[in-house]
């Protein structure tokens, strides 16, 4: 499924967090990719509530995004924490086009999660890597870490910036 | 028709989380005199809104939003002020010692200098 969709649009699908500096960390991310905007980006999700399992094929807009505030942002963050910041933003994307879902709050610490999820606070934990060979080790400590510790449903998305693919699964 | 309030201020667990997003996203630029302050912040947002879930009825909550709040006094290095808040958590919630305790294990392993 191909989903056109502007970064500017997270502050309205998600509307209890902010977004200026993951946002303007994923146009910075994207553009180090040296692919011209619209970026495309392929996220695989699987059986998320009230939507199933798709591909998600997304084109993103960085419109809207102010150049001076992303160059100030370049100086801010090392590359790393830019890649995380830029993988929340792209699983904000797939949580909404994958079934409408909000991420609501930030999840306590010590719960392995980063974030919850709806009004059930589901977990989600996510993963941002710059290299695709990277992928596969993140994916498995992040799954292992919360299907270890987690009775209820829980959210793993990881994200990466060398093939710009990622996959976000829920598991009840 | 009278509408029915929600006892825990919606507005208020908004603004708790985007204090909470602030202090980490100081935290990630090493900003840690302004990630401090925003800890404080949600530290004692954390408090209210702690009471305003036991008041509700909800104890898991409220075990949650006591448990952030002693992290981020932690994490806002007043150390003493978590420790104390862990402490009395210990007590009130004991079927729940194993978090309580994990959660600080993990805040003097992650944050070991949090003298004020």
């Amino acid at each position: 499924m191909e989903i056109s969709v502007r970064l500017i649009d997270l502050t309205a699908m998600h509307p209890r967090l902010l977004w200026d500096d993951i946002i303007a960390a994923t146009v910075i991310v994207l553009t180090n990719t040296s692919i011209s905007p619209p970026f495309p980006f392929v996220l695989a999700v699987q059986e998320l509530p009230g939507f199933g399992s798709d591909l998600l094929q997304f084109i993103i807009d960085p419109i809207g995004v102010s150049s001076e505030y992303v160059n100030r942002l370049r100086r801010t963050y090392e590359p790393s924490r830019l890649v995380e910041l830029a993988a929340i933003a792209i699983t904000g994307l797939g949580l909404y086009h994958g079934g409408g879902h909000e991420i609501r709050d930030i999840a306590l610490r010590g719960s392995g999660a980063d974030y919850l999820v709806d009004e059930q606070n589901h977990l989600l934990e996510i993963a941002g890597r710059s290299r695709r060979s990277d992928f596969g080790v993140a994916w498995q400590q992040r799954w292992q870490r919360l299907a270890g510790r987690i009775d209820g449903g829980f959210y793993v998305c990881v994200v990466e910036f060398e093939t710009l693919s990622g996959r976000l699964v829920f598991r009840m | 028709m009278a509408t029915a309030r929600s006892p825990v201020s919606d507005m208020l667990m908004t603004v708790k989380s985007q204090e909470l997003q602030r202090g980490m996203l100081a935290e990630m630029r090493n900003d840690h005199t302004g990630a401090a302050r925003h800890f404080l912040a949600v530290a004692h947002l954390e408090l209210v809104l702690a009471d305003d879930y036991m008041q509700a009825g909800q104890a898991d909550l409220a075990l949650r939003s006591h448990l952030s709040a002693a992290s981020c006094f932690w994490r806002a290095y007043h150390s003493d002020q978590a420790r104390a808040l862990f402490a009395t958590l210990l007590q009130q919630y004991p079927m729940q010692a194993p978090i309580i305790r994990q959660t600080l294990a993990e805040l003097e392993r992650d944050y070991p200098k949090t003298d004020e």
